[in-house]
């Protein structure tokens, strides 16, 4: 009996601090700023047990006006040409969109706007309400928003079709991307498109062997015939096989003096497959004509 | 005592407690990750539910029902009730702004704690005793040796049964938290 008797008064009690300060007991959060002043006057907005009416809302905020004249006065702030956005909702359900207790950052109290209670007519047009970014690859794709952005967010689900860019602008990757800071990139010519697809970056279809073809012999690491890493330059030097007497000795045995640059005959590994100029050759064999004329003379 | 009752079965049962509230917290975070948050509002209602039909066992204790085994009814009722508990774990969340709904938090969480005790840690622990009695008396212990052996764990238990005893007490608050909560909710929406 005692028991029951202290649970009563405990309850009571509880209750009374509930209805005295329903604010600190109950309420979600603040306010958003502009609607402080109605803080502790819960039924300004709520009606019992029927949710909040859109009326308590558009008795301040008159829908056919929102975006024109939207601040606490009612002053007009902007004479918007774009839709008058709250006007041409499907579903003019306030709360669908503002809650304003999360708080007293205003962001915060709208909920996530859901771009079903558009009508059809309207979701489409996006740049009535977003602006088009103004960027190298915006100026370039056409107008057709959907083509690569979705409503659920403007950046994740983004499937973007190299179709869209213009066909004057198709083959200026660079105004998009930027060419990779590295010592390959550098030395390459601005043609992305002869290593890259438009579908993805990676994997890239380079082709060593067009410069030299890396056979058995031929696969070492980068370093080895690169240099400290610089792509610009090589020497084929770098391993025991090709010292520089021995290559100036067997080039010298064959009347060739210039074998600076082995890769514009050698672009392989193969000996037989040598791929000297016409010009060279003419040279030489010329050279060597004017030799066996001048022992003939002798 | 070191190596007895709190080794054997507070620790696990610590452990276990823990996890249920992590469990919470893993499920709140997938609810938040996947976007899908408005799930946590209806967990409030399925576990408010779940709760309230484990009390079938409360019912059939003070024999207001006829049907089940009260051993049925007691595993429903610790099924239900820790279910339940998760949901409203993760119903509420962590971005509760008002007094009532944390205090209804917190009377939760001290229920489901004191619902273990009872279930796993008294139940086991007088397992445990008695054994340990048994053993005891078998080495050949005089009575008054053996109480002195076994004094800590004796106030432990001991302990734990006023832990228990305030269950339904706590459960009464956590109603009428929830109550005023779900009139509040009825009331504002």
């Amino acid at each position: 009996m005692e028991r029951k008797y202290i649970y009563t008064i405990i309850t009571i009690i509880i209750i009374g601090i509930v209805l005295v300060f329903p604010h600190k007991m109950v309420s979600p959060g603040n306010l958003y700023q502009s609607h402080s002043d109605l803080n502790k006057d819960c039924f300004s907005c709520h009606k019992a047990f029927s949710g909040i009416p859109n009326e308590n809302c558009i008795s301040c905020h008159k829908v056919s006006e929102i975006g024109l004249k939207t601040n606490k006065n009612g002053d007009s702030i902007s004479i918007n040409s774009n839709i008058l956005f709250h006007k041409n909702l499907k579903n003019q359900d306030c709360i669908s969109c503002h809650s304003d207790h999360n708080g007293l950052n205003p962001k915060l109290s709208l909920k996530k706007f859901d771009h079903i209670f558009l009508s059809e007519s309207n979701r489409n047009q996006c740049v009535s309400c977003h602006s088009q970014p103004k960027n190298k690859l915006h100026n370039q794709v056409s107008n057709s928003c959907v083509s690569c952005h979705s409503t659920t967010s403007w950046t994740s689900a983004i499937s973007f079709n190299h179709d869209l860019i213009k066909d004057t602008s198709k083959n200026n990757c660079i105004a998009c991307h930027q060419i990779p800071k590295d010592n390959f990139h550098g030395i390459s010519t601005n043609n992305c498109a002869s290593c890259h697809e438009l579908n993805k970056w990676k994997p890239s279809t380079f082709n060593h062997d067009n410069s030299f073809i890396l056979d058995e012999n031929h696969k070492t690491d980068c370093k080895t015939c690169h240099v400290n890493n610089n792509l610009k330059t090589y020497t084929c030097y770098g391993c025991h096989e090709h010292s520089i007497n021995n290559i100036r000795g067997e080039h010298i045995e064959e009347g060739i003096y210039n074998f600076d640059n082995c890769v514009s005959c050698h672009r392989s590994g193969n000996e037989h497959d040598i791929r000297m100029n016409e010009n060279a050759v003419r040279k030489y064999i010329s050279k060597e004509l004017k030799n066996n004329r001048e022992d003939d003379d002798d | 005592m070191k190596n007895g009752i709190i080794l054997k079965d507070v620790i696990p049962f610590i452990l276990w407690f823990s996890t249920m509230i992590f469990s919470a917290i893993i499920l709140d975070f997938v609810l938040h990750y996947f976007n899908i948050v408005f799930i946590g509002r209806h967990l409030g209602y399925l576990g408010t539910f779940t709760i309230l039909i484990s009390f079938l066992y409360s019912l059939k204790k003070r024999k207001l029902i006829r049907s089940g085994t009260p051993k049925g009814l007691l595993d429903f009722h610790e099924y239900l009730a820790l279910s339940g508990s998760i949901m409203i774990l993760v119903h509420a969340g962590i971005h509760i702004h008002s007094i009532l709904p944390w205090m209804a938090v917190l009377v939760l969480i001290i229920n489901v704690a004191s619902g273990l005790v009872g279930k796993y840690i008294l139940q086991q622990s007088n397992r445990t005793m008695k054994n340990k009695k048994a053993k005891l008396r078998e080495s050949g212990l005089s009575d008054e040796e053996i109480s002195k052996k076994i004094f800590w764990d004796e106030v432990a238990i001991d302990n734990m049964k006023k832990w228990r005893k305030i269950h339904l007490p706590i459960t009464y608050f956590l109603g009428l938290f929830s109550l005023i909560h779900i009139i509040s909710i009825l009331l504002f929406n």
